[in-house]
Formats: structure tokens, sequence, C-alpha cells
């Protein structure tokens, strides 16, 4: 079932908690709400899930406004944050629970069940009460639970936020291959963007109520629509500076000339870099060249990570082969040369130059 | 055990929060709730009970007690029989306060600090007072007092009198009103744990200056909710001291028992006036109660 | 968990060596004794002292066993109510937003606050027969003070907070997202509330209600002012003791005060089996 959200608005008193955010999530994805903690996320899902009324905006399951539904009436499956499992009910109560309510035949409740508790390899768990389970377990509780009533939608609150980071990446490639297996629609929230470019068809990119881009984790990635996503996604190095006659200035006197030159306008503008988007020698070399002291050396497997510092006081992180840093002969207090390779450019306003 | 009230009550005004959610504006209380019309009947009906079972009955009083106009119920509350049945009302409520904030504190610590044998017997002793009938009350400390009475002849040999006397009334007072300091205090002591206590040993601090600076002043809001809860039982008591007491008039005469008499007397203006002060010193203890609650939340 | 109960038990070895513990505990247990425990078996000894023969048939004096079987079935019938309506008003409260809430939330204590014997006399000064309502009631054949709804009345009003003070932190306890997760998962607000919210709730119900009737068995000050007191009739347990001292009979007044005691009693022993059973239930539960 795919899932249209549109110019939906939520406020708690005088706080904006979605102002007016829309975005299409298409039938069998496996997508993420990703954005920091007040972005709007989980207002957005409950939304959805019918749990939270929305101030304005629409919300359609397959095409169907379901701004009227009661949750009831929804056909979602919700994962809590914590879980939300009856405590007072054994594990095989909890996930039959969704169906005992519709009033399911006894044998197919029981069959149905069963097949959860394998789905999701509790086997023999279930005349255990949830107190009795480790917290990834209860997880998979939780989500065979909402997958009993055989939803349309599934609904994930930050559905690893409570496991410490074993259990998390664990789990995290389980749901994957959980979502090929049964592939019903599923979105997820996130503040975690590593979660969100790992498992995800699509990300949505939230940021203070507002949809910032919408992508596949490559797109987000390599194309990322405003300086918030820019910084949000992935390791960056931004630097501010002045944009000039179709040149960017930035800390160190690094300069970039911007593509179509004339039609920008002239003002402040910000330059992210990834960390291995440079390239780095021992002399100068044309174009962007700069030059940076070396702070500090991590090597990390393959690659070697550095803190440069530009004469104008920035630093800078660049991640290089260890192979090639070698070969440079150069260490902590020695200057070097910095040439960046790909860079984006925005405008203050956060729009996309380059 | 008994559930103190202060335990019940902490954070009854606050909305649930929910725990997924960082920022305070989004407290959650159900506001999903999808049936509105539900709602709101659930939310009438209680409001609906409330006010009859409660508000209207307590309004009630106000008119009856001027029926015959402001002069006449200052007349009946400044009777010589009603100061002194007020002033003995307040003489038994505050020695009930000392003895049983002393003794509450002691009971406390050794409940929650100690284990020994019969421990658990002794909880539930402690919780008889809150449900044994104040006739049952009144009437034990009579036969024990009383002629033939266990401790008759102990009584008679220090030479003071309890049945039918203010000694027996206090000691009714004091059993009515004795859980309360000490179950008010056993939670949060509880809570509390001994690390406070044994970071003041180990800078030197004595037992009892370790008592008076760390442990007093961590349970004072407790304290201070289970005086005022001993304060407004002691103070409304009746059925107890009317029959350990005797009830005679400018003697052992509280102000409940004066507005007993006077019923019986048909003086209704004296018994409604002095209901409505009582009354009125309820609101002044629940409004500190209040205030010891919002505190608690700070 | 453990740690800490192994810490206590430590310390407690390292105090009772350091200070007088003992003493302490000494204080405590003949202060209780002196106070509770004593007067308690004097009342027993004076009830049994002329042996069970006596105590039987004390307890089938003219009226004794009318005025017990009244203050049972009173207390039972009010019970019941005090614990649909103080479950239905601590929901209300911990569940939804509404205006007037803080000071219906004040309003529970009251009763905590007002002396018994003013809140039979409200009762009377609203429903009586003389005045205007309880005369209109009346006309209509509806007779509440000095019959028995007067009696689950003032037990009522007395014992409102009860009730709503053992369910409220319970179910602040209880997520909302247990119903949320139980609305998405198809039940009706009905079913969320039968089969999340209520058996969650029942252990709080369950003391709130036990409590409620002991309290409720030895009610006097309210209800020897609304009841009427008509020995056979509107007579209950309480004031029976009352008429059989100031009638002289103190072991038939003891016979009586020492079955609602036991009643007392084990009502209190059940309560705390409860509590102490909840207790471990919810340490277990503890995430």
């Amino acid at each position: 079932m795919s899932v249209l959200v549109k110019n939906l608005v939520k406020k708690f008193g005088a706080f904006g908690a979605v102002n007016g955010a829309s975005f299409e999530i298409k039938e069998g994805d496996l997508a993420a709400l990703l954005g920091p903690s007040g972005a709007g996320k989980s207002t957005i899902l409950r939304v959805i899930a019918g749990l939270e009324k929305p101030d304005s905006g629409l919300v359609q399951l397959d095409g169907v406004d379901a701004s009227n539904l009661s949750p009831q009436k929804r056909g979602v499956g919700f994962v809590f944050q914590n879980y939300a499992l009856f405590k007072h009910m054994t594990i095989a109560n909890n996930i039959a629970f969704g169906l005992a309510v519709r009033k399911t035949p006894k044998k197919e409740t029981e069959d149905r069940v069963k097949e959860l508790l394998n789905l999701v390899k509790l086997e023999g768990y279930g005349n255990h009460y949830p107190s009795q389970l480790s917290g990834g377990q209860r997880q998979r509780v939780a989500l065979a639970r909402a997958l009993a009533p055989r939803p349309k939608v599934m609904l994930l609150d930050e559905p690893f936020g409570a496991l410490d980071a074993q259990v998390r990446q664990e789990l995290r490639e389980w749901i994957r291959r959980l979502h090929d297996e049964v592939h019903v629609t599923s979105i997820f929230v996130t503040h975690d963007q590593e979660e969100a470019l790992e498992i995800s068809d699509r990300i949505v990119v939230l940021n203070k109520g507002l949809v910032e881009q919408i992508g596949t984790p490559k797109e987000l990635y390599d194309h990322p629509a405003t300086a918030f996503v820019a910084s949000f996604i992935g390791p960056v190095n931004m630097l501010r500076g002045e944009a000039a006659r179709g040149m960017a200035t930035v800390g160190g006197g690094m300069k970039f000339e911007l593509p179509g030159s004339g039609s920008q306008t002239d003002g402040s503008v910000a330059v992210f870099i990834r960390p291995y988007d440079f390239d780095l020698s021992r002399s100068r070399n044309a174009g962007a060249s700069v030059q940076a002291k070396i702070q500090r050396v991590m090597t990390i497997g393959g690659n070697v990570k550095l803190n440069l510092s530009l004469n104008d006081g920035h630093t800078i992180e660049v991640q290089v082969g260890r192979d090639y840093f070698e070969t440079l002969l150069v260490g902590p207090g020695d200057d070097v040369w910095v040439t960046p390779k790909v860079v984006k450019v925005f405008s203050q306003e956060g729009e996309a130059k380059s | 055990m008994i559930t103190p009230f202060s335990r019940m009550k902490a954070f009854a005004a606050e909305p649930t929060v929910g725990k997924s959610t960082v920022y305070p504006q989004l407290r959650r209380v159900r506001n999903s709730g999808r049936p509105n019309l539900a709602r709101g009947v659930l939310i009438a009906i209680v409001l609906i009970y409330v006010t009859a079972l409660i508000v209207v009955p307590v309004m009630a009083l106000f008119p009856k007690a001027f029926s015959n106009g402001i002069g006449a119920s200052w007349d009946a509350i400044t009777s010589i029989n009603a100061l002194l049945a007020l002033r003995l009302t307040f003489i038994l409520a505050v020695a009930a306060v000392v003895v049983n904030t002393i003794f509450g504190i002691v009971l406390a610590m050794v409940m929650v600090r100690q284990n020994f044998w019969g421990k658990r017997f002794v909880n539930g002793i402690i919780d008889l007072p809150f449900v044994v009938s104040p006739v049952i009350v009144g009437f034990m400390f009579l036969v024990l007092f009383g002629r033939g009475g266990w401790l008759a002849p102990t009584a008679d040999f220090i030479g003071i009198k309890v049945a039918f006397s203010w000694p027996g009334m206090m000691l009714a007072t004091i059993f009515v009103s004795l859980p309360f300091v000490c179950r008010e205090l056993m939670p949060v002591l509880k809570e509390m744990g001994i690390e406070h206590e044994q970071a003041a040993y180990t800078l030197g601090a004595t037992r009892w200056q370790t008592f008076w600076r760390v442990t007093l002043p961590g349970v004072r809001r407790a304290l201070l909710y289970g005086i005022t809860l001993t304060f407004a039982r002691a103070m409304g008591e009746f059925g107890a001291i009317l029959i350990v007491g005797g009830a005679i008039a400018g003697k052992t005469e509280t102000s409940t028992l004066f507005i007993f008499r006077s019923l019986d007397n048909r003086q209704y203006v004296a018994a409604y006036s002095t209901a409505l002060i009582l009354a009125l010193i309820s609101f002044v203890v629940l409004a500190s109660l209040e205030l010891v609650k919002r505190k608690q939340r700070e | 968990m453990i740690t800490h109960t192994r810490h206590q038990r430590e310390f407690r070895g390292l105090m009772a060596g350091r200070w007088n513990a003992g003493g302490l505990r000494g204080v405590a247990i003949i202060y209780l004794a002196f106070m509770i425990v004593i007067p308690l078996s004097a009342v027993a000894n004076e009830g049994l002292k002329d042996g069970l023969g006596n105590f039987w048939s004390d307890l089938h004096r003219f009226g004794a066993m009318g005025a017990l079987r009244l203050t049972l079935w009173t207390a039972a019938l009010m019970t019941v109510i005090n614990v649909i309506m103080g479950t239905l008003t601590a929901y209300v409260i911990v569940r939804y937003q509404f205006p007037g809430k803080a000071i219906l939330n004040a309003l529970i204590d009251l009763p905590i606050a007002i002396p018994t014997l003013v809140t039979g006399l409200m009762i009377v000064i609203l429903l009586g027969p003389q005045e205007t309502l309880g005369g209109w009631l009346g006309d209509h054949g509806i007779d509440i003070v000095f019959a028995w709804p007067a009696i689950i009345l003032a037990l009522l009003f007395i014992t409102f907070p009860l009730v709503v003070r053992a369910v409220q932190p319970v179910l602040e306890e209880l997520e909302v997202d247990q119903e949320e997760a139980a609305y998405s998962l198809g039940a009706s607000p009905w079913q969320t509330f039968r089969y999340v919210v209520l058996p969650a709730l029942l252990p709080a119900i369950t003391s709130g209600g036990l409590l409620t009737f002991a309290r409720a068995l030895g009610e006097f000050g309210s209800i020897v002012i609304v009841a009427g007191n008509i020995p056979g009739k509107t007579l209950t347990a309480p004031v029976h003791i009352l008429g059989e001292i100031e009638g002289g009979f103190p072991r038939s007044a003891s016979a009586m005060s020492l079955v609602l005691l036991t009643l007392s009693f084990s009502l209190i022993i059940l309560l705390d089996w409860l509590n102490t059973r909840r207790k471990i239930e919810r340490d277990d539960n503890s995430v």
C-alpha cells in the first residue's frame, strides 16, 4: 500500500512539530524518516497511524483519504519505541491480540501466532512473559505483534533506539531481510543516518517539521539538495566563505569556480567537501590548492584520517589511503597542500549552487 | 502496606509524558482519543459525581451555619463551651502530632533500615489504626484503664486518671493518627538509600549529626505531609474520644463532641457554625497538602 | 538489584555494631505494643473472658446480628460503587485534559481532611427530611437520611480518595503506548480498556477496594448522625458497640469489637500480601 502525506501541519501548543510536510512512499518500499530530534519524524508517523490528529493536511493510504479513519480502521501495524508490549500477557497472547479483537477463529489465530514466532525466531517463547525477554527479543515480539493482523503498512518508531550497539546492528540487518521476505510497505523513524542509509530503499530527510529531501540513499549522499542534507548525511567538512563574480572563496584562500557563472547572486556561501574528496600532496599544484598544517594523524585500517588546520584557523578532516599517505613521508607539524576534488556549494539560504 | 497518600498523588496533575519525545511541548495526554463523545461523557460523569458527592454537601453547610444571622453564629462559636472545645481539639491534635512525629520517624527508620523477625507482622500492626473502628479505639482504652483494667493500677499508682479524662482522649487521638507520619516517610527513606548517610560517615559526621543534617532534610517534604495528615485526622476524631472521654461539657469535650451535643440539644446554629469552622480548617489543611505536593513536584 | 540488597545487608550489620540499632527497634516495638497490641488484646480478653459460649450469645443479643449484617452489606455495596467510580475518576484525571482538572484533583483529597462527623452533618443538612431537597425526595417516596441510602452516601464520601489514589499512580506508570498499540492492532476503546488497561490496574483496584471495605466496616462518626440508628434496621455494628457500652454491657461490646477487629486485621493482612506480590511483579517487569 502506498502512503501519501500532503501539507501536514501539527502543532503542540506554540511548538510546530510538523510544519507542512509532504512526501510519498511507494508500495513495498522500506523507507526511513530521518532527521534530528524534534524534526517531527515521530509525529508524522503517529499521524499516519491515526494516533495523532493533524491540524491540517492529508494522509492517503493507497490513494484513499484516511484522515478521518480511526487507528483501528487504518490497517497499519505500529511498533513503538519502547515496544509497548502488554506486560500481563504471554508472548503468544501479545501476538494474538490483534487477531483476538477481530474475533478470528481460534485455530487460525494459533497457526498465525506459530508462523510469526517462527518468523521472528522466537519458537518456544510463546508462554514467556515480556519481562523474561531481552531487549532485542522484545523488539521482535513487537514486530510480530504488529504483523499478525496482516497490516498493509508497518510503521516503526525508532525501532533500534533502546538497544545496545551490537544488537542494533544485528536487528537492523534482520529487519531488512524480513522486509524482503514479507514485503509490506514499511516506514521507520530514525535519527541515525547510518541506519537509514544502510537498510532503506528511500529516505525522507526532515528538519524542523519540513521535508528537506526525498531520495534513495545514493541520491542523498551524492546529490544533497540542501546544506542541511549535505551536513546531516555522511561525514563532511563545511567551510564558510564569500561568492563574487562567479567565484567562491573560503577559508585559507581556497577558490572555486561556480558553474554557470554570472547567473548566481553574490553573497555568503557554505562549501561542503567530503573528507575523502581531497587530494593531498607535499607541494602546491594547480586549481584550488591550499596550504595546511597536519595536527593529528589517525590510522584506521587501510585509511588515514588527518586533522589539518588552515591558515585562517579552520580545521578540516581529510581521509586518504594509507599506502598513499605513507609515500608522502609527512607527520604531525608538517605542512601539506590539499586540493578539493568534489565540492558542493550552497548559498546561505541553503539552495544548491553546484 | 497501605500506599501513603503523598505517594498516591505524586505527579497526579501531570499529563503522561510520551517517552519517545524529548520536547516538553510534545507531552501526550491521549489526544488521539477518537471517540470524543465517549470522552466527554466520561468526564461529565466524573464531574457530576464529584460535585454531587462532595461539593454540594460542603456548600450546603454555609447557608445553614448562618441561618439565624451572622451574629447568632458568632455568639454560638464564641460561647465558653465552644471555645473550650476548640482549645481541647487543638491540644489533642498538637499532642498527637508531636508524639506521632517522633515515634513515626523512629518506626520508619526501623522498618526501612532494619531486618528482624516478625517485621511483616509489625508492618501490618502499623496499618491497623487506619481500619479499626473509632468506637473500638475508645472502648479499648476504657477497658484497659477503666475499673479492673490491666493498666488501671499503674495509672492509679502514678496518680493520673485516664478513663473519662483527657489523658485517655489523648491516647485515643494518638492511636487513630499513628500510621500517617511513618507511612509517608517509609517509601521516601527507602528510595533515598543509604549512600548519602554513608558519605556523611566517611566525612566524619556522627550518627546524630548525619540524622539531623542528611537524613531528615532529605525526607522533610514527606514528613510535612505526614504531619499535616496526622493533624487533620486527629482534629476530626469523634467516636474514640466520645467513648473514652465521656464528653463532659467544658472538660472532656472537643469541637466534634460539641457539635454532637449541640445537635442533641437542638442548638442547630451552634452545631452548624462549629462544623463550618472545622470544615474551614480542613480546607486550610487541604491547601497545605496541595502546596507540599506542588513543591514535591518541582 | 542484587548487589544493592547485599550492600544494604552489609550496612545493616555495620550499623548494628556501630550504634544501638537494637535499642531503636526496641523503642519502636514497645511503642507499638503499648499503643496498639495491648489495648486490642484487652478488648479481646474482655470479649472472651467468660468463655466462647457467652461470646456467642453476646453476638446474638437483640440487634447484634442485624447490625453486623447491615454493616457488611452496606460496606460491600458501597465498595462496588466506589471501585467503579474511583477507577473512572482516576482514568479521567490521568488520561484526559479538561478545564477544572486541577480543582477536581484537589477535591478528591477533601474527604481525608474533613471530620467524618461533619460529613454526616452535611448530608443531613442537604437531604434531611426537613430540608428542601430531602423533603422533596421524601414526598416522592425516596428516604435517604435515617435510612440505608444515607449510610452508603456517607461511606462513599469518606472513602472516595482511597480507590482513586490507589489506581492513579499505576495508571500513570502504564504507558499510553500500550493503549495506542491496542488501537493500532484494531481493538475498540472498550476492548482496549477491558483487555489492556483493566488487567494492569486490577491489583491496584483490588487493594483500593479492600481498603475501602475495611475502612467502611469501622465508620462511626458520620453514620451515627445520618443513619437514624433504629435497632434492627439502620443501626450498624459500630453504633451497636456504642449502645452496648452505654447500656453497661462491656462484654457484649467487646464481642462485637472482636468480630470487627478480626475482619479488619484479615483485610490488612490480605492487602499487605497483595501489595508485596504486586511489588515483586513490578520489579520483575521493570525494564
